[in-house]
């Protein structure tokens, strides 16, 4: 499984992007998009906010209460799943009190192998039906076997794999609220702090 | 968290000023339109020409109002001023554009399923008609007039409602050409040099699915688009520009979605190769017609009738032949007696009862320059390999050649009065009569409680005896309860089945969709049994779209489930049991199209079964790129009626947008390329010099590789499009977006979290390092 895990603030500009790839079950950790797909993600990424923006006043009501929210601010912080899928790719959203969202953009493929595609000619996304999508029926076409395991690189709407990604959320906010606090960095500004890369990275490979 | 009470604020004056809200859509998109439209019309010109024309900028962000909540600094201030603008083009336009195009295409729709008539001529008829300059005979007379109809057509539907349709239409075919999809087949290869056509039926051919890696590339239908798109680009006094005016026609009434799109939703719909799946190509009627020269037309009429009954070899089998026929006597006003017709008119009269007409024609050929000439209208409905047929010609006629036929107006007036006889006296009646019998005798009798246990007791005795089966004759046991012929893969005639289904359709063509609706809903599980694969694929497909036309009552979400599941089911069945693909592209499109008229619940349905579409790798890349398009328009034009969406789904928009793009380019096709690419950057707020967050699309390098590549208008290699390992020499774009990128105080972050934030998958980020060493 390959992560594309980005962060954007609340003018959908990224402020921090990272690629890796899965460390479990042997995975080296190294991301494995398809080399035409790749910068695509971003894209993807910021067309699935739209389900964010959606999403995010649907789910709570608390919302339009405006004095609780000052004194409840943590509570909202809000991990909403699987928010959007783009030809096998699925991306996860978690939500903080600023509305800064963090994204996660990820392609399920067996580990250490790069996700084997069938690119029709002359199509410009290579249209990738990968995986089933296990929760509906698709057509014929490459069903590949990696469903059937519950492992978190492969199968990327197992219960497991949403609790992976939620504490891996749970960690990077928490490294996010410290690497904001430092006065030199603006919330609606890029990250570029190395050790705050570095966190995270290994936060992905903790959980991921 | 100042900036979270501001939002919530602003969603409270959001729910206030909902009111406001539904007139903004149509705004935004009359502005877009309008830039489409001229774009359209003019490809060649610059960008800065359908900005200039217009009264606004064409400003996607009016759509929200007054809340801009993920935006609390950007331009409330200018958006006042945008929205005086926008008024003002609102009351320029006629009709909400919105609307307009839904309904275009859902008539489309509507209209394609059309009762077809089969026209069987004598030998004199023809050579009089050819004489007279047609070449398909009579039935190339007919054709035109027949699609549109004068006047209102009444329909009375089963439960004795009647409503009046202004837009029937009927199809005529030629008898003779009437032919099973094999032979079809064959002269499809004769005359068109492709092997694989748009045959739907049995599946001799190699399907697309199994054995090939991809989709046909070369179908008439791919081949048929890519010539509208090559002459579009030409003059509009050229010998084209008659041939493709229906479309521009559209264009005008709704720019949003392109005409090429509607010719494509025509071809696909426009298939006229008999099947015994689907009866919608069964003709209804049968005209025979007979001239005035003929010396024994009686008996000339009885022969033909003979000809168009069971025993003719030109019936395939599970085709009934118990439809209407129509006699039709043409009278030649130059050389003959009218008093002898009218003699001859009353004589057929008394024989064949009152189905019958007179038909007046001036024998001569009629030219331009006539007084009184009319021009024909070109016929809408072709299938792909007739357009091809009829291009072929024309391509080495000289260029000051008509394309058009003329016909004299007093013919075209006897021909429009008696297509309007024929259908609201005898075909439409007919059909009704039809549909209450079957109803009465068949339908009622299988819904009705002794029916279900007839069905229920079939079922259990396909179960008990298919233990004892052998292999080799497993299915005729499996289906010792049930009609179907599994040779020969059809229902014979008598068969409740096969009734049904033409039941289904009668009522589907006379626009009766809640009855169309029950039938194949109640056939589906009944097909499913009995393992008719063709039939059960056809069965959920038209139930699909019957659910769909029926004008909703209730909200859509138990139907969506439904809907979703019986596409499904179609979609499974074309593909793995009938290898039929191009059926899936039908139903699925058409589908994902009547999704998208319906509310906004059903928007997101649409765009996931567009999306599943083009996933299943059966569409030639420029049916890619036009599903693309069309995706991306959907998007765009989304109606937001739930109160806390700010923006609906501009940002799919926009990346459909890029996607349709990046389509176009690898077709060659500059001018589509960048006005798709307009539309994105407009979408992603680019325009706006002040939205310091949304540049981000600038620095991506996919962004900026589609922005040269349509700028310099070349492309080494497609594959070139992405790959940026290669390196690109685009120091003047970067020196254009240096200037915006230069407003934003972290720019300097910018390389630098990029180029960490890539693992050991190697990119040379020349792009990044190389805008600020200047």
């Amino acid at each position: 499984m390959s992560y594309y895990f980005s962060i954007i603030g609340t003018r959908d500009q990224p402020l921090f992007e990272l690629e890796f790839g899965t460390s479990k079950q042997g995975g080296d950790g190294v991301a494995r998009f398809n080399q035409d797909a790749r910068h695509l993600n971003p894209f993807i990424v910021n067309s699935s906010l739209d389900f964010v923006d959606e999403l995010q006043w649907t789910n709570n009501q608390m919302y339009f209460v405006v004095p609780y929210l000052r004194f409840r601010s943590l509570s909202r912080c809000r991990y909403l799943k699987r928010v959007d899928q783009f030809a096998s790719s699925y991306v996860s959203t978690f939500l903080t009190p600023t509305s800064t969202r963090f994204m996660l953009l990820h392609l399920p493929h067996p580990p250490n192998t790069a996700p084997q595609s069938t690119p029709s000619p002359n199509s410009f996304p290579p249209f990738v039906p990968y995986t089933s999508n296990p929760s509906s029926t698709t057509t014929g076409g490459n069903r590949s076997s990696s469903s059937s395991s519950t492992s978190i690189p492969n199968n990327p709407t197992s219960p497991q794999t949403e609790e992976a990604i939620r504490q891996f959320f749970n960690e990077v906010f928490e490294i996010w609220t410290k690497a904001i606090m430092s006065p030199f960095c603006n919330i609606e500004e890029k990250l570029g702090s190395p050790v705050f890369k570095q966190r995270v990275a290994a936060a992905g490979k903790k959980y991921l | 968290m100042s900036r979270s009470g501001l939002r919530s604020s602003d969603s409270e004056t959001e729910a206030s000023n909902s009111t406001i809200k539904p007139l903004e859509p149509q705004l935004s998109r009359n502005s877009s339109k309008a830039t489409s439209s001229n774009l359209r019309q003019s490809p060649k010109a610059t960008l800065s020409s359908p900005y200039a024309s217009q009264k606004s900028p064409p400003h996607p962000q009016p759509q929200s109002t007054s809340s801009p909540s993920p935006f609390p600094t950007s331009t409330p201030l200018a958006r006042p001023s945008l929205r005086g603008f926008e008024s003002s083009s609102v009351t320029s336009s006629t009709a909400s554009p919105s609307t307009t195009c839904d309904q275009v295409i859902r008539d489309i729709i509507v209209r394609s399923f059309a009762p077809r008539v089969a026209v069987c001529a004598s030998t004199d008829t023809e050579e009089f008609l050819k004489y007279k300059g047609f070449k398909d005979g009579l039935c190339g007379l007919v054709r035109p007039y027949g699609e549109r109809l004068q006047g209102k057509v009444v329909i009375r539907d089963s439960i004795g409602g009647s409503k009046a349709w202004d837009d029937f239409g009927i199809r005529f075919v030629d008898f003779e050409q009437l032919q099973l999809p094999k032979a079809r087949q064959s002269t499809l290869e004769t005359s068109v040099s492709s092997t694989r056509g748009q045959v739907s039926g049995f599946s001799d051919e190699p399907d697309a699915h199994g054995s090939s890696p991809g989709p046909d590339l070369n179908t008439a239908l791919d081949r048929v688009l890519n010539r509208y798109l090559s002459t579009k680009n030409e003059d509009a006094n050229s010998t084209w520009g008659g041939y493709l005016d229906r479309g521009c026609r559209l264009a005008e009434s709704s720019p949003n979605v392109s005409p090429l799109y509607y010719h494509y939703l025509r071809k696909l719909v426009s298939n006229a190769v008999l099947v015994p799946h689907e009866t919608f190509c069964h003709p209804v009627t049968c005209l025979i017609a007979v001239s005035s020269h003929h010396p024994t037309p009686i008996e000339a009429l009885r022969q033909l009738y003979a000809s168009t009954g069971p025993g003719s070899d030109r019936v395939p089998t599970w085709m009934s032949t118990e439809y209407l026929r129509y006699y039709v006597l043409i009278h030649d006003e130059e050389h003959d007696d009218i008093v002898k017709s009218t003699a001859l008119f009353d004589l057929m009269k008394r024989h064949f009862g009152l189905h019958c007409h007179l038909l007046r024609l001036r024998a001569s050929q009629c030219v331009p320059s006539d007084d009184d000439s009319a021009r024909i209208p070109s016929c809408e409905w072709r299938s792909a390999e007739e357009e091809l047929n009829d291009i072929r010609p024309r391509a080495s006629i000289n260029d000051t050649e008509i394309a058009e036929a003329y016909i004299h107006e007093s013919d075209a007036i006897a021909v429009r009065a008696f297509l309007r006889e024929m259908v609201t006296q005898s075909i439409v009646p007919f059909m009704e009569n039809r549909m209450m019998t079957w109803n009465d005798q068949v339908a009622s009798r299988r819904r009705g409680l002794s029916g279900r246990f007839m069905s229920l007791s079939k079922r259990w005795a396909g179960f008990s005896s298919s233990k004892n089966a052998t292999s080799g004759s497993a299915a005729a046991t499996i289906s010792s309860g049930s009609n179907y012929d599994h040779r020969q893969c059809f229902y014979p005639l008598e068969t409740p089945e096969a009734t049904m289904r033409q039941l289904g359709d009668y009522a589907f063509m006379l626009r009766d969709w809640k009855l169309a609706f029950s039938t194949y809903d109640f056939l589906r599980a009944d097909f499913s049994h009995d393992k008719a694969w063709a039939y059960q694929a056809a069965a959920n497909e038209m139930a699909a779209i019957a659910s769909l036309l029926v004008p909703p009552h209730f909200n859509s979400k138990p139907r969506s489930d439904t809907v979703d599941q019986m596409l499904n089911n179609a979609s499974y069945s074309y593909l793995a049991r009938c290898s039929i693909p191009k059926n899936v592209v039908r139903c699925v499109t058409l589908t994902m199209e009547l999704l998208q008229n319906r509310d906004y619940g059903a928007l997101d349905d649409a765009t996931r079964w567009g999306a599943r579409l083009l996933e299943m790798n059966l569409l030639t890349p420029l049916e890619r790129t036009l599903v693309s398009e069309r995706l991306a328009d959907c998007y765009a034009s989304c109606k937001s009626v739930a109160l806390p969406i700010p923006r609906g789904r501009k940002r799919q928009a926009a990346l459909w947008n890029v996607l349709a793009s990046g389509c176009w380019i690898r077709l060659d096709r500059w001018s589509h390329a960048q006005h798709r690419l307009q539309l994105a950057s407009d979408l992603y707020f680019m325009n706006e010099q002040s939205a310091t967050g949304s540049s981000f699309i600038i620095t991506q390098p996919l962004w900026q590789k589609l922005d040269n590549a349509v700028k310099n208008r070349s492309l080494e290699r497609p594959s070139a499009l992405l790959d940026l390992g290669q390196g690109i020499s685009s120091e003047q774009s970067f020196h254009q977006e240096s200037e915006q990128l230069n407003s934003f105080p972290d720019s300097s972050q910018i390389s630098y979290a990029n180029t960490d934030g890539f693992t050991s998958q190697d990119i040379t980020r020349p792009d990044a390092t190389n805008l600020y060493d200047t």
